[in-house]
């Protein structure tokens, strides 16, 4: 089997770290297991060289999986030893993109939905206070000059004064 | 008699619209507008009454000249078939057979296009009837014989369509007789005697129709019912009728038939007082004359029994529907007319069916049968098989092969034909009732009555009351208009120079109903108080004043009386009792991208609406939608109600006081004439204690005048009696103080009605929605706030944004996407296939769960 080794920035919730990750050894590094390997958290052990201690990131052709590097530790004889855990999620990217599930956060919806979000920095002590105006259409009241008196009476006559009714 | 000028009189009863009598075209708004058989009931003359199903309106005849009143027939499942359905006329036009049916003078008259569905491919062997002409005839005093027929539609070959005129013109009568401007004087006549009083109308209300069916019967039954012989074919509508002949029609009668037909049922029958089968039993008597039927279970339901007059026309008969014979008999073969291929609504028709009594200009009459027509539109087809399809029977869309119409009353039991695609089949629920709905096909082996072998087979029980509605759904509330309350007080609108005016006569009113110059007459004073004011004091005849923001719509000039004594103020009389008020506003948007930082908690609302205060709003009522307040204003008791108004729909409702009550003062009359005998006669008391005790009296005049004058009459001189003692001193004293207390006499005074606090007209007059909005580091400071853009998106890259979307993971596009119990299986590989281990499996559950970050796409 061999394995690459990578150097990457990528947050480790990507699933296509590679597309930006740096490959730090030329050619594939060749190795034959000697003992078990875990495929969850295998440890290959390899040739040291400087730049090895770089990686943070490696492919197992073998296992087709990515790994995260742990730190290494350098035996005899220039041995490296690169204990690994596995990245399921480039592992398994396109099965992950595929996956049907009920999304609850998302970045590309772009902005708060209707869902509340008890994550969104807000301060609901503190409020700007607004008013909107709903006119009287016919602007009828008048306090100051066009306003009117109602004088309720005992009496009259019918037909005298009073009610049109 | 004239005949039409009632007809126009009923129908404006009718309709509720007015029937112009003027040349004046009526406007689209007017038909728009056109409600035909708006009323509950109908009386004419006291013939005829219209029994309201919904909105379906039947009438009915009785031995020619009786109507037939109190049918109760709203379970009829025409209530269902025929509520709130209406016909779209295309175009309608008459024919007319005698005398000049081949006219070109009368072009749209003879051709008998007795055509309502343009569709050779789809009879709907179907009538609809119009109670209207009929009926309205009939109340109107025209005899079976005569069957005159109000035809709603005409149209000119000019395409005028002055509509509405047609009632006018036959209420003219004199135009039927044969002057200018006939409803048929169409072609060929010059501009001005065209036929200008044409009616067409683009809708017409099923409501004045109601729908029968076309039935099959058998006058004679062989010794099988697969050979009957005397086919007929009837509608329920000559049934309704009741006339002689109605029996005949009898629904039972018309299922018997078909029953057979439907389920084979063989036997041998006799012409009178059968029994058919186990299942079936009808009593035949003379002439088909059902006076009481039963058919298995349906023994002793009163249905269409004459006597009981009880009418159940539309009971869920089982069978099927006939095709349209009635076309060939009255119009013509199907090569002469080509009407053959078409069945439809008829307006009339048949031999028994109410024909058009038409004069044209020579006074001959014409009689033909109106015919409509109903535009062959696919939606058209559909809403006539939802018709059919409310009389839960068989109807098919064939006009010939295996669902021809034909096979629905063809010989035979095969099931090939009812389970043919152009067959359909009217939905009957568990109760018995249908809805217009229907099945078709092998579908119809699903229905309730595909294998319905007796009536009794219905779960319809006429006795049973009808089933509640269902929940009308409505988005908007509905305001009445508060009309006048009669109130046993009078109210007047007043300026405040009159109240001030007004205030001034209650403090001196009495003092012109006492004469001055002379004594006091407390008899006669409070004779004129009762009689004036009808009471002691005239403020009591003030029950309120109040002072409104608002002038307070009045019409005229009165003057103010209290009581019946008229002060001589002007004001006007009070013209409503309440009054709207709309304050409008607009739609109400939300201001976060309708997210959830619009609604509660995060944002509050609250509704400040004049002269009632402020309630707590839900944003959630309101957003995206148009918020109104309508204020009703009671001007007798000065309150206000404010009914919020989201999109018309009333959410919530505040309560307050508009007017300000002013106290009203005056002198309390009956106070102070009640003091002033008291006091003078204390103070004649006195002179008399002090006569009697030998006081040389002084003439006291002067001071009896200082009040009311020498009131007493008490003011003559006696001589000096003598000698002083001690009861002469205090008869003195007691003299002096009555004298003082007649001077000092205080005025009281009566207050009506309290001051109320006038706080809340010095706010705000118009209502203001006051939004809380939250703050946050993603919320830009602004009045109204916006998003901070550059800090949301720091948020979704970091954290996403909450959503509940069913989607995969890779369909959200780009960056960090959280989901929540994912659907993985064991086949979940890599990109050589290999398959996930069960603890890979966890691993991605786990980070789906924790966050996926997907790459951004660039294009």
């Amino acid at each position: 089997m061999t394995i690459n080794l990578y150097r990457t920035n990528a947050d480790p919730r990507e699933i296509n770290k590679i597309s930006n990750a740096v490959l730090i050894n030329p050619d594939p590094i060749v190795i034959k297991p000697t003992e078990l390997v875990n495929l969850a958290r295998p440890t290959f052990e390899i040739d040291y060289n400087s730049a090895y201690m770089t990686a943070n990131y490696c492919y197992c052709d073998e296992f087709d999986r990515y790994y995260y590097v742990l730190p290494p530790h350098l035996n005899t004889g220039k041995r490296l030893e690169i204990p690994c855990v596995i990245d399921v999620r480039q592992s398994f990217s396109s099965a992950i993109a595929a996956t049907e599930c009920t999304i609850i956060r998302a970045e590309s919806i772009a902005q708060p939905t209707k869902i509340q979000d008890t994550k969104l920095p807000i301060n609901p002590a503190s409020k700007i206070v607004t008013s909107i105006v709903l006119p009287e259409t016919s602007h009828t009241f008048d306090t100051d000059a066009n306003y009117s008196y109602l004088l309720t009476v005992v009496g009259g006559s019918p037909g005298v004064g009073g009610d049109t009714e | 008699m004239n005949v039409s000028t009632a007809w126009g009189a009923a129908f404006t009863e009718y309709s509720g619209i007015n029937v112009r009598t003027g040349a004046s075209d009526l406007t689209d708004t007017d038909f728009d507008n056109f409600p035909p058989f708006v009323r509950n009931s109908f009386d004419v003359a006291n013939e005829i009454q219209y029994v309201p199903i919904g909105d379906l309106y039947y009438a009915y005849l009785a031995n020619n000249d009786t109507i037939n009143l109190n049918m109760p027939i709203e379970r009829s499942i025409a209530y269902t078939a025929c509520k709130n359905m209406s016909i779209p006329i295309n175009r309608i036009w008459g024919y007319s057979r005698t005398p000049d049916s081949s006219s070109s003078q009368y072009p749209e008259l003879t051709d008998p296009t007795a055509i309502l569905l343009q569709s050779d491919t789809t009879p709907i062997p179907i009538m609809l009837m119009d109670t209207r002409g009929i009926a309205q005839a009939r109340a109107h005093g025209m005899s079976a014989s005569q069957h005159y027929f109000y035809n709603p539609f005409y149209r000119t070959s000019q395409g005028i369509y002055n509509k509405q005129q047609l009632f006018t013109q036959y209420a003219a009568n004199a135009n039927l007789s044969g002057t200018e401007g006939t409803p048929y004087d169409n072609t060929g006549r010059a501009a001005s005697n065209k036929n200008l009083f044409a009616a067409y109308y683009r809708d017409f209300g099923v409501r004045s129709m109601f729908l029968t069916i076309y039935v099959t019967y058998y006058t004679s039954i062989g010794s099988t019912t697969e050979t009957p012989s005397g086919v007929n074919n009837k509608s329920l509508y000559d049934y309704s009728q009741q006339t002689a002949e109605w029996k005949e029609q009898h629904p039972i009668c018309c299922a018997y038939a078909l029953v057979n037909r439907r389920t084979g049922i063989t036997g041998t029958y006799a012409a009178s007082d059968v029994n058919i089968t186990s299942d079936l039993t009808v009593n035949l008597k003379s002439n088909w004359s059902f006076s009481s039927v039963s058919i298995g279970d349906m023994i002793g339901q009163p249905i269409a029994n004459v006597d009981t007059e009880y009418l159940t026309p539309a009971l869920p008969i089982f069978g099927t529907m006939a095709p349209h014979h009635w076309i060939t008999s009255t119009v013509g073969t199907s090569a002469s007319g080509g009407v053959g291929q078409y069945v439809g609504i008829l307006i009339g028709g048949g031999t028994d069916s109410p024909i058009v009594h038409r004069q044209g200009k020579d006074g001959t009459q014409y009689k033909g049968t109106i015919w409509c027509e109903l535009e062959g539109t696919d939606e058209n087809i559909e809403l006539i098989r939802h018709w059919c399809a409310a009389y839960g029977l068989f109807f098919t869309d064939g006009a010939s092969g295996d669902a021809g119409y034909s096979q629905l009353y063809a010989a035979g039991n095969d099931e090939t034909r009812w389970t043919d695609e152009k067959m359909c089949l009217g939905v009957i629920d568990d109760e018995g009732f249908t809805d217009g709905t229907y099945t078709r096909g092998t579908g119809n082996e699903d229905a309730n009555n595909f294998d319905w072998k007796t009536v009794s087979e219905s779960k319809y029980d006429p006795i049973k009351p009808p089933p509640s509605p269902e929940n009308q759904y409505s988005t908007e509330t509905t305001f009445n208009s508060i009309g006048d309350v009669a109130t046993m007080t009078k109210r007047y609108v007043l300026t405040g120079a009159t109240v001030k005016l007004l205030a001034q006569q209650l403090w001196t009113i009495t003092e012109n109903m006492i004469n001055v110059g002379g004594n006091i007459d407390f008899s006669e004073l409070s004779n004129k108080l009762l009689d004036q004011f009808l009471t002691s004091n005239p403020i009591d005849c003030i029950v309120s004043l109040q002072r409104y923001p608002m002038e307070i719509p009045a019409v005229g000039d009165t003057t103010i009386v209290l009581g019946k004594y008229d002060t001589s103020l002007h004001a006007k009389p009070m013209e409503k009792t309440a009054y709207f008020y709309l304050f409008s506003g607009n739609t109400i948007n939300p201001k976060f991208g309708d997210s959830f930082l619009d609604y509660q908690p995060f944002t509050k609302m609250e509704l400040y609406v004049p002269f009632c205060g402020t309630i707590q709003i839900n944003p959630a009522d309101i957003l995206g939608r148009k918020l109104n307040v309508q204020l009703v204003v009671d001007f007798t008791t000065g309150t206000a109600t404010g009914f919020v108004m989201s999109d018309n729909l009333v959410i919530e409702t505040v309560n307050g006081n508009v007017a300000i009550d002013i106290p009203v003062t005056g002198i309390q009359q009956t106070t102070v004439a009640s003091n002033l005998y008291n006091a003078i006669a204390q103070r004649s008391n006195t002179y008399k204690q002090e006569d009697i005790t030998g006081w040389n009296r002084v003439s006291l005049g002067g001071a009896l005048e200082i009040f009311w004058g020498d009131a007493m009459g008490a003011s003559e001189t006696f001589g000096v009696k003598g000698k002083k003692t001690l009861q002469r001193e205090i008869a003195a004293t007691n003299r002096e103080k009555a004298d003082y207390d007649l001077t000092h006499q205080s005025a009281p005074v009566h207050i009506i009605g309290s001051a109320s606090p006038a706080g809340g007209w010095a706010i705000d007059l118009n209502c203001r929605l006051l939004i809380y909005y939250p703050t946050g580091d993603v919320i830009r400071d602004a009045n109204p706030p916006a998003w901070n853009n550059l800090q949301l998106a720091r948020y979704g890259h970091t954290t996403g944004f909450a959503c509940c979307v069913e989607k995969s993971i890779g369909e959200m596009g780009y960056g960090l996407v959280v989901g929540t119990a994912p659907r993985l299986d064991l086949m979940t590989t890599n990109t050589l296939h290999n398959p996930a281990t069960i603890e890979e499996l966890d691993m991605i559950r786990a980070a789906i769960e924790e966050g996926i970050i997907l790459p951004v796409v660039t294009e």
